[in-house]
Formats: C-alpha cells, sequence, structure tokens
C-alpha cells in the first residue's frame, strides 16, 4: 500500500510543481503571481475538448492547437491585466484583483461555452500494471514520466538556452538586463508563455483522471501556488520539491490518517513555511525595497 | 465654525440619508440591502486601513470575517452570551488571532504577509468544514441570534431588520470615524511613509514592525466586527459564505479608492448594488462574469478608484496649514537651536568599528569622533566605505566588531526608529521622498519622533493633540520657508525637479530636530544656485550650533563648510584633521588623484 | 465635496431604482408598484389583475446547473399551462427565478429578496439540500410556504410544519439502499460518502436504516466532494472485506469511484441515491458505469405511463423540442423527465391552494397546502397532513442498475 500511495504522491507532486513552475516564471520577470494559473489549465483541456468535439480534429491536433490559444490567452492576460496596472504603479497590487478578475472572466466563459457539464478526456494509454504489491494505471506512469521530462527540459531551457539565461539576467535585474540589450518585453512576453503551457499541460495530464469543467482549475491553482512557496518563489528546485512534498503528505495522510484532511496538510505545511522561514526552503529572502 | 460645517456638510448628509433610510416607506428589503451596505463599508475601511495606508496587502481577509461571524455566532448558540457580549468578543478574538499571526512577518517585506494571508484563509476554511464538533461543518451552523430569523434580542428587546440596520451603521459610522481620525494625523502620515519606503519611514524615527503590526491588528479586527454583524445578519453559517469574499474585500478597497474618505462607501455600493441591477435585468446567472469584469477592468480603466473622480487628493494633515503661520522664519528658533559648552562628551564616537559582507571586508577598524558643534566630513574616493559607514552609524547595519555610542550612550546594533528618536536624523544619497504626498506631509513625517503620544491615542479629541500637530505644522513651515521651499507646500514632492526634491529631504531632517545631522551626499545633483542656497542653509545651521555630519563629492564645499575632515580608503581611515591640513596631506591628494575621476 | 454629496445622491437613486423597480428575471412585467412595507396580505379578492408571484430559488450555474436547467425549464413549462388556461384567482401566476449556484449565501440571500422585495406567495427550492437547510428558517420566520422540490433531507417533510417535499426523501431511499444488502446477500456493506450537506445526512440514514436490518458496516468512509482520487478510502474498503459500497454523493464522484476500482482491480457493487442516474455519472466513468445501482421515480421507467404523466411528456416535447437530455434522445420520454416534474408537481399543487384558499394570503395558503387531498401529480398522487407533507410514497420509488448505456428496472 506504500508504494502505491509514494507513486501516487510523486505524480500528483509532479502536476503540481509543474504549475508551481508557472508560477514561478512570472514571478521572476514580473514580481508578480498569476492567480488565473489554474484557469489556464482549465482552459487548456476545454478548449482540446471543443477542437475536438466540434471542430472534428483529431486529438494530437486539437491539443496542439488548444495550448497555442492557451499561450495566446497568456499574452492577453499581460496586456489586459498585468501591464497596465504595472505602468501605473510598479509597486502597487492591484495585479492581484486583476489576474483574479481575469481568471473568474475565463472561467465563466468557458461556463458559456461548455455548460458546466462534467467532459470525460481520453488517456494517454489503457491499461493497468503490477508494481510489487501495487496496481498502478498506465496513464498514471505515462503522466509521471512526461513531468519528469518536461521538468528536465524546463532546467535545460532556463539554465542552458540563451533565452533562458536572459529570463534568468530580467529576473536578477530587469535595468541591467536591459542595459545589456535584452529585450525585457519579449522576456515578458516568454514568461507569460511558458506560464500558459505550464498550466496547460499540467492540465492535459490530470483531465482524464479528475474529468474536465470549468471549475477544474481553481483547486490546483492553490496547489501550485502552495508548491511553489513552500518551495521557496523564484526557486525551480523548490517548486518541484514542494510539489513532492506537498503530493506525497496528502497521499500518506489520506490513506494513513483520514482522507478529510488530505487539502489540509499542504496549507498546513504552507503556513508553517510561511511562519518560521518566510523566503520557503530554497528560495532567497525578498529584502524590503529600499 | 462655517469652515467646520462646509467640510463636514456632506458626512452629516450622507449621515442624515443612511439614518432616514428605513422610514422612507419603501420596500423592505432596502433595509436588508442597507444592512449589507453598512457590513461592506465596515470591511472596505479595514482593507483601505491596511492596503490604502500602511502598504500591506491581505489576501485572506475573509479569514478574519469568519472568524468574527463564528466567534459571535459560537458564543450566542454555545454559551448563549448576548449580542451586546458576543460582538465585542468576536472582535477581541479577531485581535487576538490577527495579533500572534502577524508578529512573526512584521520585519520582512509584505509580499510574505500576503503570501500568509492566503494560506490562513485556505487553512481557515478547511477548519471550518473539518471540525463540525465546534463549527457545525458543512451542514453550518443553525440559530445565530438574527433579525431574518426573528430572534435578535438586544437588552431584552427584540430588533427587527430596521432595529439591527441601526446597529450595522452605528458601528460603521464609528469604524469611518475611528479610521479616518486614526489616519488623519502623524499616525497615519506614518503608516503612508512606511508604504512609500519602510527604510526612509524607519530613519524618520517611526518604529516600522510596530505600525504594521498595529495596522494588520486593527484592520483584522475590523473584518472580525464585520464578521460578526453578518453572522447575526443571516442566522446561519457555513465556510461557503466566505468564499471569494477576501479578493472581493480588496477588490471593493481598491475599486472604491484608496485612502478616499468615500472610497470605502463607493466600494461597498458597487458589489451591493451591481448583483441586484443583474437580477432586475435578468443577467442574473451572468454575476459572476461581470463580477470577473469588475475586477478585471475597472483597476486598468481607474487606477484610482472610483472616488479618485469626485474627490480631492486625501490629506493627512489634522489642521489647515493657513490656520497656522510660519513665524521665526529667519531664527529658525522653533526647531534647532543648541549651545555647547566645553566639557560635553562627542556626540558621536565610532571605536574600532569593522564590518564584513561575506568574506569582503568593507570596513576595517574605523575611529570617529563628532563633536558638539562642529560640521564632520567624510570624504574619500568611491568605496571607501563612506555610506555604508553612515548605515553603521543610523542603525541600518550593525557592524561585525567595534562599538557606536551617541551622546556618550552605547548604541552598537540599535535600530534606526530608536537612534532617530534620540536625536540623530539622516539623508540619502539615493532620494527617499515618499511619493504621492505633498512637500508639507513630507516634511511633517521628518517631525514624527516630537509626538509623544501613543499611536491609539490619535483617535481621541484631545486638545494635546492638536497642540502637537499645530506645533509639528508650524515647524515644518518655519523650516520651509527657511530653505526658500515655501511656494512648493503643496505640491506633490515627487513632481519636482531632483534638486528641490533634495531640499526637500534636508528639510525633513531638519524639522526632526535633531542632535546629530547626518547627510549623505546632500548637493549631489543640485545646480549652482541650489547649491548656494544649501551652503547658506547649512551655514545658519552651523551658527545654531547644529552637528552635522556630511558625506559629499563637492570636495570645495565640503572643506568649505567642515571643521574637521575625517578620510576613508578602502574601508580604513587614513586622514583626520582640518580641511586644511587635509588639502595639504600628501596621502589624501594621493587618493583623489588616484581616484581622480571619482571626484570630477 | 459637493461632488461627493452629487455622487451619493446619484448612488441613492440608483439603490432607490434597484429596490423599487422590480421585474423577474424574464417574467411578464406588469408591476405592482405599491408592495410598500405592509406585507404579505396581497387581497385575493380584489379585482386585481396583478400577477400572483412565486418565487423560485434553483442552481443555474455551478456544479448543480443540470438539475436546474431542468427545474426552470419545468417551471417555465407550469407558469405558461398555469397561464394559459385562466390562471389562478383570475390573475396571472408570475415565477420569478433566481440563481444561488448552488451557494448557501447566495441561496439565502435569493429568498430574502424574494420575500422581501418581490412579496412572493411562496418559495420553491432551493435545488441543493444543504442550501435548502439554510433557508428554511428565513421562511418559516416569515411564514411563507416553502415547497421543496429537489432537497432530499429526511427532516424536510416532517419537522417543519410550512415546508413540503417533493422529492424523494433520504430515509426512503435509504431503506431501499440497505436493503438491497439483503435481497443480494452481500452483507459486508463499506459506507463511502461526501463529507458535505448532502452526504451527511445521507450517511446518517443509512446507518439507520442498516441498524434497522441488523447490518453492522464492515467499514466506513468519507470522501470530498471533486477529490481526484479515491483510492485510499476504496483500499481502506477492500482491507475490511467490504463486499458492496454503499454510497452517498453525487455522480461526478461515483465515476472517479468506479475508475479507481477497476485500476485496484476490485469490483463490487456500488449502491447509492438517485444523484447516480444523472448523465455524468454515465459520460464520466465510461465503460465502467457498471454493477451500479440506485433509486429512483418509477414514472418514466415503468410502462405504461400514467394518463398524467404521459400528458407532461407530451406538453415537454411540444415545449422543448430539441431537449435530449431530460426527455432522451428518442421518442419515449426518458426517466429523467421525473426530476422536473418535482417542480411542475410544487407549482401545480401551489396554484391548486391558492385557488382553494381564495387568496394570496400567505397563512391561508399555508393550510390550504398542509390539507392537501389526492391531488394528482405527475410523479404521485399528492396528500399532505399536519404530520407528513411528502409528495412522493415510498412506492413511487424504485431500484434501477445502472449501464453505460442507460438506466434500467432492476429485477
Amino acid at each position: 500500500m506504500l508504494l502505491l500511495f509514494l507513486i501516487l504522491g510523486i505524480t500528483w507532486g509532479g502536476i503540481y510543481a509543474l504549475v508551481g513552475l508557472g508560477f514561478n516564471t512570472t514571478f521572476w520577470t514580473l514580481r508578480i503571481l498569476n492567480f488565473a494559473q489554474g484557469e489556464y489549465l482549465m482552459a487548456a483541456v476545454l478548449l482540446s475538448i471543443g477542437f475536438n468535439r466540434w471542430v472534428n480534429l483529431p486529438w494530437p491536433i486539437a491539443i496542439v492547437l488548444a495550448l497555442a490559444v492557451t499561450a495566446a490567452l497568456g499574452l492577453v492576460l499581460e496586456r489586459v491585466a498585468i501591464r497596465p496596472v504595472l505602468q501605473h504603479d510598479p509597486r502597487s497590487h492591484s495585479w492581484v484583483v486583476t489576474t483574479l478578475g481575469a481568471g473568474i472572466v475565463l472561467q465563466n466563459l468557458a461556463v458559456l461555452l461548455f455548460g458546466t457539464s462534467e467532459y470525460p478526456f481520453p488517456k494517454l494509454m489503457e491499461g493497468v500494471v503490477q508494481l510489487l504489491d501495487a496496481r498502478v494505471e498506465k496513464q498514471l506512469l505515462a503522466v509521471f514520466a512526461i513531468t519528469v521530462v518536461l521538468v528536465v527540459l524546463f532546467d535545460i531551457f532556463v539554465n542552458r538556452t540563451l533565452m533562458g539565461k536572459a529570463i534568468k539576467a530580467v529576473a536578477f535585474d530587469r535595468m541591467a538586463a536591459e542595459a545589456q540589450g535584452i529585450n525585457s518585453r519579449g522576456i515578458v512576453m516568454l514568461s507569460m508563455i511558458l506560464m500558459a503551457l505550464l498550466a496547460g499541460i499540467a492540465g492535459l495530464l490530470i483531465a482524464p483522471m479528475v474529468s474536465a469543467h470549468p471549475y477544474m482549475g481553481t483547486l490546483m491553482t492553490v496547489k501550485g501556488f502552495s508548491a511553489a512557496v513552500l518551495g521557496g518563489l523564484g526557486s525551480p528546485v523548490g517548486a518541484i520539491v514542494g510539489g513532492l512534498v506537498v503530493g506525497i503528505a496528502e497521499q500518506l495522510v489520506g490513506g494513513y490518517i483520514n482522507p478529510g484532511l488530505k487539502d489540509a496538510i499542504g496549507l498546513i505545511f504552507l503556513f508553517v513555511i510561511l511562519i518560521a522561514r518566510p523566503q520557503g526552503l530554497f528560495g532567497k529572502k525578498v529584502a524590503e525595497r529600499v | 465654525m462655517a469652515k467646520a460645517v462646509r467640510r463636514y456638510l456632506p458626512f452629516l448628509l450622507v449621515a442624515l440619508a443612511l439614518m432616514l433610510l428605513p422610514w422612507l416607506g419603501l420596500n423592505p428589503f432596502y433595509t436588508h440591502l442597507g444592512i449589507n451596505l453598512g457590513i461592506y463599508v465596515i470591511l472596505a475601511i479595514s482593507m483601505d486601513l491596511l492596503v490604502g495606508f500602511s502598504g500591506q496587502t491581505s489576501l485572506g481577509h475573509a479569514a478574519f470575517y469568519a472568524l468574527g461571524a463564528y466567534a459571535s455566532g459560537l458564543l450566542a448558540v454555545r454559551l448563549g452570551f448576548p449580542v451586546w457580549l458576543s460582538i465585542p468578543c468576536a472582535a477581541v478574538i479577531g485581535a487576538v488571532i490577527t495579533g500572534l499571526l502577524g508578529m512573526p512577518l512584521m520585519r520582512v517585506s509584505g509580499f510574505y504577509l500576503a503570501m500568509l494571508t492566503i494560506a490562513f484563509d485556505l487553512l481557515t476554511m478547511t477548519l471550518i468544514d473539518q471540525w463540525p464538533a465546534l463549527t457545525g461543518g458543512v451542514n453550518g451552523l443553525y440559530n445565530i441570534p438574527s433579525p431574518t430569523m426573528g430572534n435578535f434580542l438586544m437588552f431584552g428587546a427584540r430588533l427587527s431588520h430596521r432595529g439591527y440596520y441601526y446597529v450595522v451603521w452605528i458601528l460603521a459610522a464609528l469604524a469611518f470615524i475611528f479610521q479616518r481620525r486614526f489616519v488623519n494625523s502623524w499616525v497615519g502620515r506614518a503608516l503612508v511613509a512606511i508604504e512609500g519606503s519602510p527604510l526612509a519611514a524607519s530613519a524618520m524615527g517611526i518604529n516600522v514592525a510596530r505600525y504594521r503590526w498595529m495596522t494588520f491588528v486593527l484592520s483584522g479586527t475590523l473584518a472580525a466586527i464585520a464578521g460578526s454583524l453578518f453572522g447575526h445578519n443571516v442566522g446561519y453559517l457555513n465556510s461557503e459564505a466566505f468564499h471569494g469574499v477576501s479578493n472581493m474585500v480588496l477588490a471593493m478597497a481598491l475599486v472604491g479608492g484608496l485612502r478616499y474618505p468615500a472610497g470605502p462607501f463607493i466600494g461597498a455600493l458597487i458589489f451591493v448594488l451591481v448583483p441586484q441591477w443583474l437580477n432586475q435585468w435578468g443577467l442574473g446567472d451572468k454575476q459572476g462574469l461581470v463580477y470577473g469584469l469588475i475586477l478585471l477592468l475597472s483597476l486598468v480603466v481607474l487606477p484610482k478608484g472610483l472616488a479618485s473622480f469626485i474627490s480631492k487628493r486625501p490629506q493627512l494633515l489634522r489642521l489647515d496649514p493657513a490656520d497656522v503661520p510660519a513665524d521665526g522664519v529667519e531664527n529658525l528658533e522653533r526647531v534647532v537651536s543648541y549651545q555647547h559648552g566645553e566639557d560635553e562628551p562627542p556626540v558621536l564616537k565610532l571605536e574600532k568599528v569593522s564590518i564584513h559582507f561575506g568574506g569582503n571586508v568593507a570596513l576595517q577598524d574605523v575611529d570617529l569622533e563628532v563633536r558638539p558643534g562642529e560640521t564632520h566630513a567624510l570624504i574619500g574616493p568611491n568605496g571607501a566605505g563612506k555610506t555604508t559607514l553612515i548605515n553603521i552609524i543610523s542603525g541600518i547595519y550593525t557592524p561585525t566588531s567595534g562599538e557606536t555610542y551617541f551622546n556618550g550612550e552605547r548604541t552598537t546594533g540599535l535600530p534606526p526608529h530608536v537612534l532617530t528618536q534620540r536625536g540623530m536624523v539622516r539623508t540619502f544619497q539615493n532620494l527617499q521622498i515618499f511619493p504621492g504626498l505633498t512637500v508639507l506631509e513630507n516634511v511633517m513625517i521628518g517631525a514624527h519622533p516630537t509626538f509623544r503620544h501613543a499611536a491609539l491615542t490619535s483617535v481621541l479629541p484631545l486638545k494635546a493633540l492638536n497642540e502637537e500637530e499645530r506645533e509639528a505644522m508650524a515647524a515644518a513651515r518655519e523650516v520651509l520657508a527657511f530653505l526658500g521651499l515655501s511656494e512648493y507646500e503643496n505640491t506633490i514632492a515627487t513632481e519636482l525637479p531632483y534638486g528641490t526634491q533634495k531640499m526637500v529631504e534636508l528639510a525633513r531632517a531638519i524639522v526632526a530636530k535633531p542632535k546629530l545631522l547626518l547627510l549623505d551626499e546632500p548637493a549631489a545633483g543640485l545646480h549652482k544656485e541650489e547649491l548656494d542656497r544649501f551652503e547658506e542653509g547649512i551655514r545658519k545651521l552651523q551658527q545654531r550650533g547644529l552637528t552635522i555630519l556630511i558625506i559629499e563629492h563637492h570636495l570645495d564645499l565640503v572643506l568649505r563648510l567642515a571643521d574637521r575632515v575625517t578620510v576613508l580608503n578602502y574601508g580604513k581611515r587614513i586622514f583626520l584633521g582640518s580641511p586644511d591640513e587635509a588639502r595639504a596631506d600628501e596621502q589624501v591628494k594621493e587618493v583623489y588623484i588616484g581616484g581622480a575621476a571619482a571626484t570630477a | 465635496m459637493k461632488r461627493f454629496v452629487a455622487l451619493f445622491l446619484v448612488l441613492s437613486m440608483a439603490l432607490l431604482a434597484a429596490c423599487t423597480s422590480q421585474s423577474g428575471s424574464g417574467g411578464t412585467s406588469s408591476q405592482n408598484p405599491s408592495t410598500g412595507s405592509q406585507t404579505a396580505s396581497q387581497s385575493g379578492g380584489s379585482e386585481s389583475k396583478d400577477p400572483i408571484k412565486i418565487g423560485l430559488v434553483a442552481a443555474l450555474t455551478g456544479p448543480s446547473a443540470e438539475l436546474g436547467k431542468g427545474i426552470q425549464m419545468a417551471a417555465r413549462l407550469a407558469e405558461k399551462e398555469l397561464n394559459a388556461s385562466g390562471g389562478v384567482l383570475g390573475r396571472p401566476i408570475q415565477i420569478i427565478i433566481r440563481d444561488d449556484q448552488s451557494n448557501t449565501q447566495l441561496g439565502l440571500n435569493a429568498v430574502n429578496e424574494l420575500i422581501q422585495k418581490e412579496n412572493v406567495v411562496a418559495i420553491i427550492g432551493p435545488t441543493n439540500s444543504g442550501v435548502v437547510k439554510a433557508t428554511l428558517g428565513v421562511t418559516a420566520a416569515a411564514g411563507v410556504p416553502h415547497l421543496i422540490n429537489n432537497g432530499q433531507d429526511t427532516e424536510f417533510g416532517y419537522d417543519y410544519p410550512h415546508a413540503f417535499q417533493f422529492a424523494m426523501p433520504n430515509r426512503t431511499q435509504a431503506r431501499m439502499i440497505a436493503q438491497f444488502t439483503q435481497e443480494t446477500g452481500l452483507n459486508k456493506a463499506g459506507l463511502l460518502t461526501a463529507n458535505d450537506g448532502y452526504g451527511q445526512p445521507g450517511r446518517a440514514d443509512v446507518l439507520a436504516e442498516l441498524e434497522a436490518l441488523g447490518v453492522q458496516p464492515v467499514a466506513m468512509e468519507e470522501f470530498k466532494p471533486t477529490d481526484a482520487d479515491m483510492t485510499s478510502q476504496l483500499l481502506r474498503l477492500k482491507d475490511a472485506g467490504a463486499n458492496v459500497i454503499l454510497f452517498w454523493g453525487m455522480g461526478n464522484d461515483a465515476a472517479t469511484i468506479r475508475k479507481n476500482m477497476a485500476t485496484l482491480g476490485w469490483d463490487v457493487p456500488l449502491v447509492g441515491p438517485n444523484p447516480l442516474v444523472m448523465n455524468n455519472f454515465r459520460d464520466l466513468a465510461g465503460p465502467e458505469a457498471r454493477n451500479t445501482f440506485s433509486t429512483y421515480e418509477a414514472t418514466f421507467i415503468r410502462r405504461p405511463l400514467t394518463p398524467k404523466a404521459e400528458a407532461y411528456a407530451k406538453a415537454w416535447k411540444a415545449e422543448y423540442p430539441d431537449d435530449t437530455l431530460f426527455y432522451g434522445p428518442g421518442e419515449e420520454p426518458y426517466f429523467y423527465l421525473a426530476m422536473g416534474a418535482q417542480t411542475y408537481d410544487a407549482i401545480t399543487v401551489l396554484a391548486d391552494a391558492i385557488e382553494r384558499a381564495g387568496t394570496t394570503d400567505r397563512a391561508a395558503v399555508l393550510e390550504a397546502l398542509t390539507n392537501t387531498q389526492g391531488f394528482e401529480g405527475v410523479n404521485s398522487v399528492i396528500s399532505f397532513s399536519k404530520e407528513k407533507r411528502v409528495a412522493l410514497p415510498d412506492e413511487a420509488n424504485i431500484l434501477v442498475e445502472i449501464k453505460p448505456d442507460g438506466v434500467y428496472e432492476m429485477k
């Protein structure tokens, strides 16, 4: 049983980590958190379903198209909800309200388009494998494998490519980066696209397990946020560790103590870390603005 | 008298209209909406206090709202508390919980507090659902005394909605008066200073952590009171009641307009009325969409909120400057006047001060002594450690080793605001003017250490408070006149030319009545005319016996002004003596020729 | 400051407008401007042709929107038919519908608004039983008859003298679910219930009925609605040796359970209350929508249909020719019509009671409702009394088996 819980925990933790990484990308470049993140996750899933059902596109094309639209929605968010308020006052917290508002709008548009019914979503692979004493869905293992590949790709992108390094430079000091000829506007756009793609892919991975509906993103926003803050905002390693910690703890608490406390355990970790070590496990302290 | 009438007339009219509302013979649903409005107004005021003034953000106000609602509801239902007792108890519980919650986070960036409030909100909601023995869990808490259920008793009388309407609005009015009096004072200016720059605020003698904490607790308490009123209104509670409330409260405050007296009223009205309108137009099922659009777009279209349309910029002054004359301009009698005796100890003394950053030694065994009444110049090439030394003196950094003394007392490691309160006042190399405030308000923040009352007393109608305020305003106006800045009194300081802003910073430092004035490159960026005025000002201050420690790159200027000079290079003192000796010293020359580019 | 006053006045006017001009969401709108602060005594004897207002609170959006949609359609159908046949007391009926998004507080707001502002004769709804429970106190205090068209808590039809229940009570369903263990001999029952306002009262009823049969459940687990994975709960039930799962919750959660069971390679019957027949269970569980049993009204499952049911189905098809969700995809009416019929029955019973009372006075209507005897509704013949105000008799409910392609009476 423990093995099964661990596998479930790591897989779900990986999903949380993907959403958490999405939180990080906008935090790097804009110093904001996008509270509409979960709705991007939902949008990618429902758009895929829409393209498949109504336009009769085959799944792979529908999914690619849906991700492209989701990424475009990411750019729209930056243009409509984030840039204007930061331009007015870079220190204001208005982005909290505007990104939340964007999320609510997306959710309600989804309700208008798709209704509130739940849609089934196809699995990558059917069937079950026996791992020691645990029966595990092949889908779950596929999700796990894809998550690992994505995290590795993300790491390579950020640390090994020029564009990734540019993101880090903007994260470190935007002015200095611009002085060195980095197009910070472009980097910000790139971070929004990354955010939308990470969320969207996370959504597509979990859709077969949770079924698709306009409200599916809300809980994932909380989980991804917990992962990102627990690990330390600004730290990709932190988001991954945070996600795994939350995912595994949930399964263990749900399995051995009380399923009702499953969602609470991540929050308790989050609460404790913010009190004891606000910058998170791997984060650097954000100094007082001087 | 006429002026007072003009000032308070709008509020009286609004109050009168609100008082008459339930008696206009209209639909009783009116009264019901009026109750909701009153509760939302308290919530918006609570958020405005936090975000608008201290610059902290709570993304979890629903938790405090829920705490108040459940505290009062549980006390009334389970222990049979009468409501006149259960509502104040809810306020106390709200205060205690926000107090404990806020304590660990007041010294770090406000960002983490925002994160913590989210976590606390989510956790509170989980707790409500998962602790049915206490809260009734997902089935909810029933039978809370409520006018809707017809069982709301107050002092033995059964209150209808109409009666409850007055209970709510009396508390809303008290919250409003409390907030306005609290912020239209040195406290409000201190909070806005913290919002603008926590570092500069602490250099004004403001205890940043304590002010932040106090505001957070007050805000949480107000939210808890609103919550208890909400619980007693609906008579039934479950966690669903608080979904989305955190965002709504923040949105009300922002959409209404931060800091404006009318802001919370307008914000609350929007969020009470829009759902009604939608229902009326048959768009009830589009409520979510419209709500989202309001959040998304209103701050983009109206970054300052709706109140900015109809109100002037909210002032942070309790008195009208026109009533407070700036007399004694020439002699600055009110502000700076020292007679120094021969046997006084040095104002400032550093003994073998060193500081390391990581492996780098920034300062090594630096000694420094500033005598009463002297102007001491601290010079050296870029990177010599001058600003680091000023930061140690003013308490921003704690030295790795060595001791600092101020007025004969050991001050090593004391925080900036304590040193400022003891009379050590500084300016900054990089401008630290508080954004969005007028010159007069900026300068009055400098007078913070002259206010001796506890912050919470600012809400009381005490004569002594008005006297303090009058005194500070007179001093501020006097200093501004003295530095030739009177014409800018009501200008937003950050809109002035750079050089003028530097002078404003100087004025803000002087008004604190310093025993030691630390000037960190005060003349950088000034043009000729401003330089002359600056030099003249310093000379007058010297004549009045003010002790000054100055860092400056204009060597001519600083050597003209200084009585003694300390020269730093690579974190070590290489020279101490008179300006003339400094000009002649070989080592100093070498440093300055070597680093000539920096001083040119 | 002058502008402050001006704005306040403008907003006050707006508030006034919001409160005084009245209209339902989409109803006819000839209005009575003088509702005033007097209460429920719209006089029935007067010549007035003002509409008689009935408040309906339903989950038009949010997680129960599928139900809310059916309820809204049924209500509009009833309104249309009643008005076509001359209305009630010679006055038209106006049903004012408010959305509560399945949220308790929005439901409370809506009920308060309908009572105070619209001055409705009676309240129908809300959709979710948790929301119903919260609003019962409000209607009781205002003396407004409360017709519960969809809420299933057992207490609704017994404990509230002003409330009338048109859905199948939990207790009746729980009894049938408990008896399933006897009839099949699968008496190692494992309970798996939602920890929300629907699952918790249901769980209590199932436990009570099991106890009456002398069956001790081998394990009891709870889940949080919309939980993405129930493996841990299922493993506990399996380890306890359960050979049947008694479920209480919504269809989407049951789908998750069935899918997780397939992964675990564990196949025992799942028995639960009537939300299991909703489309989402079969949509989401796909081929795993099997070995699952639930209770449902027999109205549109058994043949032949009663004349009343047949007429209702015809009227529905005529009014909503494009609907396949409730009427079903084929020509023959589908079991799901019975859900909307609960609302239809509530409205027609109410109209009948107003007619009999001869007035829209709430107290008189309440008394007439309580005295309803042998009213022929779509789902059943309805009789109320002071002790029991439940529209559906036990025999109106049957056990059904759910398969991927539909819902069948269990033999």
